[in-house]
């Protein structure tokens, strides 16, 4: 789920889950996007990065009428100013609404 | 750890119409750099000065995008020269020959590693662009 590689960190595409059990978490964009961030600081802390250090983020969504909702949650996660980021609408696997990738210093 | 390279810098938009978070609330800065890399955010056709959005066809869509992507750049001191990697998200995959014609006209010799897709994009626009240059 996470690589470290030169100086970078690379997370998988991350989708809703409990990171203890690996259960899906499935919900609306608001709620996986939320869960996703949760864990995404968690996983980027344990690999000695942080949320601050993220460099790039792309960002999955099953429809793009639900961009607004997710920079919403977005938001309140990631330091001011913020990481570069691509947001596009793509057909997701198992119903997911949301999948977060991203690019970290380590 | 080189603390020199496990900074993290932001490329500031050199035109205002750039500045997606400043025009559409985005929570993005226009580029990032980083590891001796520039992490680019998804570029849209939108006016450079203004921010407003210029929907055309691919290729005209395409042309207002690489022309923003060459003003960033090359006030973050790299260039379309530069880039290495290029993710071309289009709305239809019929028009992947129509990108490939615009793509030429900006990205000449010794070309970047590629990969295009069909995507939704935002606000109906028909391409974005995803790209990583070498700062």
């Amino acid at each position: 789920m996470v690589v470290r590689g030169g100086d970078f960190i690379f997370v998988s595409g991350l989708t809703a889950v409990d990171l203890q059990s690996g259960e899906r978490m499935p919900g609306t964009t608001t709620s996986e996007t939320r869960q996703i961030l949760v864990n995404l600081k968690q996983l980027l802390d344990a690999a000695g990065s942080s949320i601050e250090k993220v460099v790039k983020v792309n960002v999955l969504l099953h429809s793009m009428l639900e961009a607004p909702n997710m920079n919403d949650v977005y938001v309140r996660f990631f330091p001011d100013p913020p990481p570069a980021r691509t947001v596009c609408g793509a057909r997701l696997p198992d119903g997911v609404k949301v999948i977060i990738e991203c690019t970290a210093l380590a | 750890m080189r603390q020199g390279l496990s900074m993290r810098e932001v490329i500031a938009a050199p035109l205002p119409g750039l500045d997606l978070r400043q025009q559409y609330g985005h929570h993005q800065s226009p580029a990032i750099r980083a590891g001796g890399l520039i992490f680019c955010s998804g570029m849209l056709p939108v006016d450079p000065e203004t921010g407003e959005r210029r929907h055309g066809t691919l290729t005209s869509e395409a042309h207002v995008i690489l022309g923003n992507l060459k003003l960033l750049l090359e006030s973050a001191g790299s260039s379309l020269n530069r880039l290495v990697q290029v993710h071309a998200l289009i709305y239809d995959s019929i028009e992947y020959d129509v990108l490939n014609r615009v793509y030429r006209q900006y990205v000449a010799n010794g070309p970047p590693s590629r990969t295009v897709w069909t995507a939704q994009i935002e606000a109906g626009f028909k391409i974005q662009l995803d790209v990583i240059a070498a700062a």
